[in-house]
């Protein structure tokens, strides 16, 4: 496998021998700020540098390339795998009122002989999440992983970008379909955060719009708790995510807001918020989110009781991490990459990731996670 | 400059101007920590806050409850007992006067006696309902028990002296175990059992009724069990829940006379003692009515 990684176009190199060699490459990823991605013809410059390639661009909550985060600039990492393939498909979000097609309607494109690994860069906005894994979930092959993203836009919450190829829509799902017998992908999704304080019945929502927990206004105890920190909303409210359990099972679920609405009072999460389920608080600080990266990474290292020897990884991190580790941001990149032995790394802060939550389960939206997924092969 | 930091430097003397450059990075860096772990902290002490202000309010909303269902207990025991009680007085008038009017006109037909007769009847059920109401109300009211430590044998024995004529009259066997100190009010017990023993003469299936008393120690920690056992007609499956409800009567009031309130009795007194009563649905031969007593005051 041979990545090369760069963030501005002067930065690429003119020597003859690399520029034939990119001829070759199969795929292209630019992570980026949307008002960048939207300014430059990002595409046209990355085609006539790897015309071969599958190039995604999506835009972020924040880049990260190698062991840095990349606040401002386009990080372009492109991949030429030797042994294996990758194919990319996708569909537009807003031809769907319901999530659920998505992932049927994705699934259907791809061929499936040889299919090892899917990885999704969705749109942040325009889609359900927890609908958009359900559907990927059910028309899966077995024994499929599946990860990926939500598209950010910074801590503006207000249109997310993702193209595929130069496409003219610009709020696509792709999905990476990889495939190879030598190919070996390993991932893992951790937190970090703890709940605290009373479970809180979930009196009135809409699919991912909650209105009322235990019959009082959802926003008015957020404010309680933000005190000062509301008139930072709804980026402030990233900093007590929502952790539900419906009563049935005892398995909870973290959200992370999106938006929030003063007129209805609603908040929008980045997931579905059931009626009926149990709502609680999560806090979280540095050094756990942190410790929650360096666990994600020691998930993605164990690999069938062997040591995984990454050659690329994608690392998609919650916003709602970031606007925690504040300053401190880096730490949690770096401590994540030392562990996974410093492959090449890209990556980028989402509005939700896409992980299963043991190896060969069912893909979860997760929301406040480190998920990293590596590749090699072998 | 974050303080921490700033005295810290000048406890070792440390000119930040004057350091090498990486050193000066490090400080640099290092400061940045304070001031976010400092942001943290305050964000967990407001969080503190908060959730400690929920908390008392929740503590200050159960209290309020608390105290108004109370009330409302009281006031429903009250209730119960004084309509139970009260009504009684005019029961008593129109059977008193149904009477009189039978006494004072020898000469009505054949047919109004028999009217007056079912008035009387009707009378005389009402005040056995009332009896057996107040008897239910006054089971859980203050002050009207006591609970001790009581060997249930006497207890026993004073129960079918009570009901003598009706055992000797059936030519009922009661028959019992060495039966074990429990935790209860003496007229409380007495009347459990009495209504128990009572319903397996009235229910009996044979010529030879028999009932025995049953007890398995240490049931289970702190409780012993009682089985009051009988060859009568038995409670049918599906109805072996219900019958212990207020008023639930499973036949007609021309073939077994009742109130329907017995069970209940029995049922609110062995739960006031933390108990359970219940049917052995295995037992087929008759009724074998189980309820477990406490055998030490809490």
């Amino acid at each position: 496998m041979k990545i090369k990684q760069f963030l501005s176009f002067s930065d690429i190199g003119l020597d003859q021998s690399a520029i034939e060699e990119y001829r070759e490459y199969q795929l292209v990823l630019a992570f980026g700020n949307r008002h960048l991605l939207e300014e430059e013809d990002i595409y046209s410059k990355l085609k006539s540098i790897f015309p071969q390639a599958e190039i995604v661009l999506s835009s972020t909550a924040g880049q990260i390339l190698g062991p840095r985060y990349i606040r401002d600039g386009i990080v372009i990492t492109a991949v030429k795998l030797e042994h294996s393939e990758v194919k990319a498909v996708a569909v537009k979000a807003e031809d769907y009122e319901n999530s659920l097609g998505i992932g049927k309607d994705l699934l259907e494109k791809m061929p499936t002989e040889n299919l090892k690994h899917i990885f999704i860069l969705s749109d942040g906005q325009a889609i359900n999440g927890s609908e958009l894994v359900q559907g990927l979930y059910e028309g899966l092959p077995g024994n499929i992983g599946v990860t990926g993203g939500l598209a950010g836009d910074d801590a503006r919450f207000e249109k997310t970008l993702v193209s595929l190829n130069g496409s003219d829509n610009k709020k696509l799902v792709v999905a990476l379909g990889f495939y190879g017998e030598r190919l070996k992908v390993t991932y893992g999704s951790q937190g970090g955060w703890t709940a605290f304080g009373p479970e809180r019945l979930v009196t009135k929502s809409e699919k991912n719009v909650l209105y009322e927990l235990d019959g009082q206004s959802a926003l008015d105890l957020y404010k309680k708790y933000l005190g000062e920190l509301s008139n930072e909303l709804p980026g402030s409210a990233l900093l007590f995510p929502l952790c539900i359990r419906t009563s049935d099972n005892n398995e909870t679920l973290v959200r992370t807001i999106l938006s929030v609405d003063e007129e209805d009072q609603s908040m929008t999460f980045a997931g579905n918020v059931p009626e009926g389920c149990y709502a609680r608080l999560m806090k979280s600080n540095s050094e756990s989110l942190i410790d929650g990266a360096h666990d994600a990474a020691e998930d993605c290292m164990l690999y069938d009781n062997k040591k995984a020897k990454p050659e690329l990884s994608i690392m998609v991190s919650c916003i709602g991490r970031r606007i925690v580790l504040d300053q401190l941001v880096e730490e949690e990149v770096e401590e994540a990459l030392r562990v996974l032995g410093s492959p090449p790394n890209t990556g980028f802060y989402s509005y939700g990731e896409i992980c299963p939550i043991l190896e060969n389960s069912r893909p979860e939206l997760h929301n406040q996670t480190m998920t990293i997924t590596t590749f090699s092969e072998i | 400059m974050n303080r921490l930091l700033r005295r810290q430097l000048q406890r070792y003397n440390i000119d930040v101007e004057a350091v090498p450059e990486s050193f000066k990075k490090l400080i640099l860096d290092v400061n940045n920590s304070y001031f976010h772990s400092e942001k943290e902290r305050q964000l967990i002490e407001h969080t503190m806050d908060i959730s400690s202000q929920e908390l008392a309010e929740a503590n200050k909303q159960l209290r309020l409850r608390k105290q108004k269902l109370e009330q409302y207990n009281e006031e429903l025991k009250q209730f119960s007992y004084i309509t139970a009680h009260d009504l009684k007085e005019p029961l008593r008038t129109i059977g008193s006067f149904i009477r009189l009017v039978e006494r004072r006109e020898p000469n009505i037909s054949e047919e109004s006696k028999e009217f007056i007769q079912f008035a009387i009847d009707g009378a005389e059920r009402m005040k056995d309902l009332l009896d057996d109401l107040l008897k239910y109300t006054l089971i859980d009211a203050p002050n009207q028990s006591k609970a001790e430590l009581l060997d249930l044998n006497p207890i026993i024995e004073l129960v079918c002296f009570n009901l003598n004529t009706k055992i000797e009259e059936n030519n009922v066997m009661v028959i019992r175990d060495d039966l074990p100190r429990v935790v209860g009010d003496k007229s409380q017990l007495m009347l459990l059992f009495q209504n128990l023993i009572d319903n397996s003469i009235k229910f009996r299936n044979s010529d030879i009724p028999q009932i025995k008393i049953e007890s398995i120690r240490n049931f289970k920690p702190g409780y012993t069990k009682l089985s009051v056992i009988d060859n009568g007609i038995g409670i049918e499956s599906s109805f072996q829940t219900r019958v212990f409800d207020i008023f639930e009567k499973l036949h007609n009031i021309n073939v077994y006379k009742g109130t329907g309130i017995g069970l209940a009795i029995c049922k609110k007194i062995v739960e006031k003692y933390s108990g359970e009563i219940w049917i052995d649905q295995d037992y087929v031969d008759g009724l074998k009515l189980d309820f477990t007593l406490p055998i030490t005051i809490i």
